[in-house]
């Protein structure tokens, strides 16, 4: 099935998994950093795998945010310069979050199941989902501002330090994931499905922009 | 034989109107040169054409069908911008390989080997970043992305800026060569007109945002004039043409006439040459002018 439709995907599902490797990377970076630094130290394991898995999770729920946020200047212009259409091309950005978000799902279960983390399971849902809707959002903010980009970077750099911050005091207290595992089922269902409308919904501001999308 | 057909196009970009009601019909198998002054829209207009860009108003079709998200239009195309050595974000960071793969991605009929013979040909690293290229390399990826791509419709945008006249020979040899053996379409737009002029079957000028001409070059070329002689006689010799460019020192007076078909019986008092496409557009876009 060789179509316009096809590649398109295919280029960004290759993107998805490049961000994917790339995330694991920045975890197995920290961990090694982790170490490398706790050498001598009594709990140096303990803490190099808080350090990874920290890394890992944070990565999780930013890094597709800072590729949407440069993506629609950069690969989307390419492509569509390149004769991609700009319905494969939102269909595409979404393939790719998507797929990211499952992937970080199954590597934060296997994450959490090697080193025998049972929280991580819960947060193998809330983190991806997290970071699926922070993507779509800095998507809608770099198309929006597409012409004065620059100030979509501060914009995207005041809501990932805002959201750094918040994540890694909440992971230092333990109350973000105490909050998770002590969760009841329906919560959490009602949890998720607002997360998928929001996401529709952003998705949705973004279709009418992205129809306009020109080559830079 | 295909067309590709653009109707009543309009382009605003704030209040700035930068095409005014563009009609322009590309028939394939011909190579057209696209001239204009710096501004006039020739980007904005190829990329209509080629539905990278929405025009405000008007319609392009390739056959009779819609070009815009029409998956059928846009693999017979391939309109190969200027690269950008900066983004919004600084540098632009791309890979030349990243660059040349996702075109390989892209263009369904791309041709790897030809891509890798070119890559020679013009003598780029493909582990560069965008970013760290050249002028005339940055020409060169262009090139290379147009001619490997072997899209039915090939559009060039000044893809000799910046080459050097050893690589600017062989584009243009390689244009020849191609459209010889593929019979492809080509859409070139360049500045450097005296050069390239013999490589364009049909020529479009842009002025002011309109199509000034759209026409064969022999036939351009057979109807325009360089007028010289004494004032008084060039004038009456010229009066019942369209004269551009007029130019007078003392008594003598030179003019470029472009009358709407060939002209053989000019007055025998003044000199009468041929003008070059260079020459004839230059005296096009000069202040002065007098209709007919």
């Amino acid at each position: 099935m060789d179509t316009l439709k096809a590649r398109t995907i295919k280029f960004y599902l290759i993107k998805s998994f490049q961000l994917v490797v790339i995330t694991i990377g920045l975890g197995l970076l920290l961990f090694v950093e982790g170490l490398f630094f706790g050498i001598g130290e009594a709990d140096q394991m303990i803490e190099s795998i808080n350090l990874g898995s920290t890394g890992l999770l944070i990565g999780i729920m930013l890094m597709p945010a800072m590729y949407a946020i440069y993506g629609p200047n950069l690969y989307d212009s390419l492509v569509l310069s390149m004769g991609a259409r700009r319905i494969d091309i939102f269909w595409g950005n979404i393939l790719k979050e998507v797929t990211f978000s499952v992937c970080s799902a199954i590597i934060i279960c296997i994450f959490g199941a090697v080193i025998d983390l049972p929280n991580f399971t819960t947060l193998s849902l809330i983190v991806p989902s997290f970071g699926l809707i922070m993507s779509a959002l800095c998507r809608l903010v770099a198309i929006k501002f597409k012409n004065v980009g620059k100030l979509a970077i501060v914009v995207v750099a005041l809501i990932s330090g805002f959201v750094g911050a918040t994540v890694g005091y909440t992971f230092e207290q333990n109350t973000l994931v105490d909050v998770f595992s002590n969760m009841n089922v329906g919560l959490f269902v009602v949890l998720g499905i607002i997360g998928v409308v929001a996401y529709a919904i952003v998705e949705r501001l973004i279709f009418g922009s992205i129809m306009k999308l020109s080559v830079n | 034989m295909s067309k590709l057909v653009g109707k009543s196009i309009v382009k605003n970009y704030g209040k700035d109107k930068v095409l005014k009601n563009i009609d322009i019909e590309i028939e394939t198998g011909k190579i057209y040169g696209l001239i204009g002054r710096n501004g006039v829209g020739k980007t904005t207009l190829l990329s209509i054409l080629t539905a990278q860009n929405p025009a405000t108003s008007g319609e392009v079709t390739l056959d009779g069908e819609p070009v815009w998200e029409n998956e059928k239009c846009l693999d017979r195309m391939c309109y190969s911008r200027e690269l950008s050595p900066v983004t919004i974000f600084g540098t632009n960071n791309i890979k030349v390989k990243e660059y040349l793969r996702t075109a390989k991605a892209f263009y369904k009929n791309w041709d790897q080997e030809y891509a890798e013979e070119l890559i020679k040909l013009f003598n780029i690293n493909k582990k560069k970043a965008v970013g760290k290229l050249s002028k005339g390399q940055l020409s060169a990826i262009t090139i290379i992305i147009a001619l490997a791509s072997k899209a039915e419709i090939t559009i060039l945008d000044e893809p000799v800026a910046g080459l050097d006249v050893v690589a600017r020979e062989q584009f243009y040899k390689l244009i020849i060569e191609e459209y010889a053996e593929t019979g492809r379409t080509f859409i070139i737009s360049t500045h450097i007109i005296e050069e390239a002029a013999s490589l364009f079957e049909k020529v479009i000028i842009l002025e002011d945002g309109q199509v000034a001409i759209e026409e064969n070059t022999e036939d351009l070329l057979a109807r325009a004039y360089r007028i010289s002689g004494q004032d008084t006689i060039v004038d009456e010799a010229t009066k019942d043409y369209k004269v551009f460019h007029p130019e007078v020192l003392g008594h003598n007076k030179v003019v470029t006439v472009l009358a709407d078909e060939p002209v053989s019986n000019f007055d025998c008092r003044v000199q009468v040459e041929p003008v070059s496409l260079q020459n004839l557009f230059f005296a096009m876009c000069s202040e002065e002018r007098k209709e007919a």
